[in-house]
């Protein structure tokens, strides 16, 4: 009896279990390329309904798989380039609607480091991405259990990182959605007022991660914690017993801890474990996360003429 | 400084491609104020549908526009006239020169927002919206589809008899309109030589609001704020002066009052059953099917007791002669051939399912937070009104018979459901998993093929050269429920013919009321 598009939420999640991402300090240098397959995993047997959190026996627990490939090429000195691809499936526990699946949105970012300097015992990086999703497979965004939110993102971030001496590290990012419309199957559709149109505008959102972590002196091991947050500007409730609607006011705040491993067997090869869940939040589900990652990196092209010493690498 | 260009750039371009695409989204269905395509001089002699005719009522002549007192409200209107604020301005161009369109679409939105279903309690039980305490939640009314169909039935008709009083009223009077008394007054709407006295949009606008505050008691101010609003823009458009519309108040209210007291006496207030007489019905049904079907159940966790409006079947109907001479033979048993072929459709959907199916499912879904399958076709005929350019009085018949034949399409289909007590499509095999909500009454016949048919049916016959795209789109909805898995092929292909047969009561109807 319900219409849930409650899994906007694992779009922003998924860069948990990626293996760089738009939000991280990594950078690739010229030529290099780390190509990547990742899996997550998303599951809430409750959501906010507005800011009441209740349970729902018609959807029991709501399973939402990610299934996703993507890479990051160092293309010229300091600029990387992102990109990903997600399969999503969503599949509900209860209920008689039966659940979602398709190839979700692409997103391409460029990354650059933008100040790297010596600071006390340690280094500071500035960094931005600026990037775009785009509804790559034709779903339907306001479907009871949707596999996205059906809008183009475009997504602005800075990134500050401090590397400290003995492996520690922490940094800061924020976001900015600037989002264009979905579209629906339907061409009438009632928010708080009723709107004559498959369009519908979006909400801009922001988000924001405080990660601290530690890496080995070897450069192998590394973990880190996060605490993050979304938040839609405008955007409106769900009403009681009401389905969730793409253009809802989203709100969550999230723990997660992420451990990668490089040069597992061979130089290049990493593997990237990850989980997190949600703590807090409005509008969306109450999710627990985990996912994986397996990438490889290597010499695409010699850049050794652009490199610069100072360009950081991964490892 | 390369790298900071590749960024700056790769943000313009991306903010270029988000803006592009954001824009004002349409509210209402958008039209330019339009010449209509006639005036309909003897619309006042038409058949109405609840009163015996447009004669039921008559007002005391209006003065001379020589009289003082029009003079003043006349020098009111010309102080309007090219000085409206911007609010003005706005108002003038929302409500347009068909005011029956705007009133039928705040029916739909008020339908939308009152369209959920009571939330379960903690304990598990479900409370029911009450009309003596609407504020207190569930909110009253829960607009479900036959609710609705109701308000769109009596709304529809209700503007119609308003209308053909009014024209009656306008044609034995024949005031003119502002702009022909004082030429110095351009109207904000195409001139035309329809009498402005009494106002057909105070008319319509008393009617409606009243109507709607008395289906919808929770919206009583914002249903005042917009009939101000829409009887003001008359004189801001240089349409109407201040006596125009307290004459159409007059005919509206008249109207109204008559509406109020059929409404109170259709049975409307027992189709809603507790579970003790529910329980009967039940047991009744299982009593003579039981042996071919599984009665309905509800399928919610926690299972609603009562299905929705299981004694709608009584509620007095507008056109079909008896409930009997509309209901659908019996569905199949489940043992036969016919039951095995539509349970193999639906488990094939349910597998496979093409995206052009998806598209048609959730185009015709019209199911909780919307305006229904009544509003829906609300608004396909809002569409070809326009383009036939069609005053306010022919788009309130065009309303007033189609959604009164979707209102006994309603009544006769619920008849059906409650008749049969069929089982949904998930209940008889838990293998089939929909793409819609499941809808808490009964399977047999779908709601929304009945509610098409006849809707069809009535348009296609007042706008013949759309007939195939009509019916194009009464198949479309009538096979929707079979791609949404909600609904057996049978359950619609019944629903579709009843729905046809009893649009052609209505349609009878039309051809005898002296508009054709």
């Amino acid at each position: 009896m319900k219409r849930t598009t409650l899994v906007a939420l694992v779009c922003l999640l998924t860069g948990v279990m990626r293996a760089q991402t738009p939000s991280d300090a990594v950078m690739m240098n010229p030529g290099e390329i780390c190509i990547d397959l990742h899996y997550g995993h998303s599951a809430w047997d409750e959501y906010w309904e507005g800011d009441s959190l209740r349970d729902n026996g018609n959807i029991g627990t709501l399973n939402t798989s990610i299934y996703g490939t993507g890479f990051m090429l160092g293309l010229i000195n300091r600029v990387n380039l992102l990109a990903s691809l997600p399969y999503v499936v969503t599949n509900p526990t209860g209920g008689v609607i039966s659940g979602d699946k398709g190839i979700q949105d692409a997103s391409f970012y460029l990354k650059g480091l933008l100040v790297e300097q010596k600071l006390g015992k340690g280094t500071f990086k500035t960094l931005a991405s600026i990037g775009i999703s785009l509804p790559a497979g034709d779903y339907v965004p306001d479907a009871p259990f949707a596999i996205g939110l059906g809008c183009p993102d475009g997504i602005f971030r800075g990134i500050l990182h401090y590397d400290a001496d003995m492996g520690l590290y922490g940094r800061v990012d924020a976001g900015y959605h600037l989002r264009g419309s979905a579209y629906l199957d339907r061409t009438y559709y009632y928010t708080t007022q009723a709107y004559y149109s498959d369009q519908v505008d979006m909400p801009n959102a922001t988000d924001y991660n405080v990660t601290v972590g530690y890496i080995t002196k070897n450069k192998h091991f590394k973990a880190e914690a996060v605490y993050g947050g979304l938040t839609t500007f405008d955007g409106f409730d769900i009403r009681r017993q009401d389905g969730g609607f793409p253009s809802n006011d989203m709100e969550m705040s999230r723990v997660g801890v992420n451990l990668e491993y490089y040069d597992l067997f061979v130089k290049g090869l990493a593997i990237h474990a990850g989980g997190g869940m949600v703590l807090t939040g409005s509008n969306v589900g109450k999710s627990t996360m985990f996912g994986g990652a397996i990438s490889y990196q290597f010499p695409l092209w010699d850049g050794r003429d652009n490199k610069k010493s100072e360009t950081p690498e991964a490892k | 400084m390369k790298k900071l260009n590749y960024l700056v750039i790769s943000g313009l371009a991306v903010s270029a491609f988000m803006a592009s695409c954001t824009e004002d989204l349409p509210q209402y269905v958008g039209f330019e104020p339009y010449t209509y395509a006639s005036l309909d001089e003897a619309g006042g002699t038409w058949q109405p549908i609840l009163l015996t005719s447009g004669a039921d009522t008559t007002l005391t002549a209006p003065v001379d526009v020589t009289d003082p007192s029009y003079i003043s409200e006349l020098e009111e209107v010309k102080g309007y006239n090219g000085s409206l604020s911007a609010d003005e301005q706005e108002a003038v161009d929302y409500w347009g020169n068909n005011t029956v369109i705007r009133w039928q679409e705040i029916a739909q939105e008020l339908i939308a927002k009152y369209n959920l279903a009571p939330s379960p309690n903690a304990d598990g039980s479900y409370s029911s919206p009450s009309s003596l305490n609407p504020g207190v939640y569930p909110y009253f009314p829960f607009a479900h589809p036959p609710y609705a169909t109701r308000v769109y039935a009596y709304l529809g008709a209700a503007q119609y008899d308003a209308l053909i009083t009014a024209w009656n009223m306008k044609y034995t009077y024949n005031r003119p309109a502002p702009y022909d008394v004082d030429n110095s007054i351009s109207p904000e709407y195409p001139d035309n030589t329809l009498p402005s006295w009494p106002s057909e949009d105070a008319t319509v606008a008393e009617v409606s609001s009243e109507l709607l505050k008395f289906l919808f008691p929770l919206e009583v101010d914002y249903l005042n704020e917009m009939a101000a609003e829409c009887r003001n823009s008359r004189k801001w458009a240089g349409m109407n002066v201040e006596s125009d519309l307290v004459a159409g108040d007059a005919i509206g209210g008249f109207v109204f009052r008559k509406y109020k007291a059929r409404a109170a006496n259709d049975s409307m207030k027992f189709a809603q059953v507790d579970a003790a007489t529910y329980n009967v019905m039940e047991a009744a049904a299982e009593a003579t099917w039981g042996s071919m079907w599984p009665h309905w159940e509800n399928l919610e966790v926690p299972q609603r007791p009562v299905g929705i409006t299981p004694k709608y079947s009584s509620v007095t109907t507008w056109w079909i002669p008896s409930l009997e001479a509309v209901r659908p033979g019996p569905p199949p048993a489940m043992n036969s051939e016919e039951y095995k072929a539509a349970e193999a459709e639906l488990l094939d959907l349910t597998k496979n399912c093409t995206r052009e199916q998806e598209r048609i499912a959730y185009n015709w879904g019209d199911g909780f937070g919307t305006n229904t399958p009544a509003g829906h076709w609300g608004k396909i005929a809002a569409d070809y009104m326009v383009s036939y350019r069609m005053n306010p009085l022919r788009t309130a018949r065009t309303y007033a018979y189609m959604n009164t034949a979707m209102m006994d399409a309603g009544i006769s289909c619920w008849d059906t459901k409650y008749f049969y007590f069929y089982p949904r499509p998930p209940q008889a095999n838990p293998e089939i998993k929909t793409l819609l909500g499941l809808p808490n009454f009964p399977s047999y016949t779908s709601g929304h093929a009945t509610f098409s048919a006849a809707a069809g049916a009535v348009l296609a016959h007042i706008f013949p050269a759309e007939a195939s795209e009509i019916n194009g789109y009464v198949d479309e909805a009538t096979e929707s429920r079979i791609y949404g898995r909600i609904h057996f092929r049978f359950d619609c292909e019944s629903g579709k013919t009843a729905g046809t047969s009893i649009g052609g009561y209505a349609v009878d109807r039309m051809m005898t009321d002296g508009a054709e």
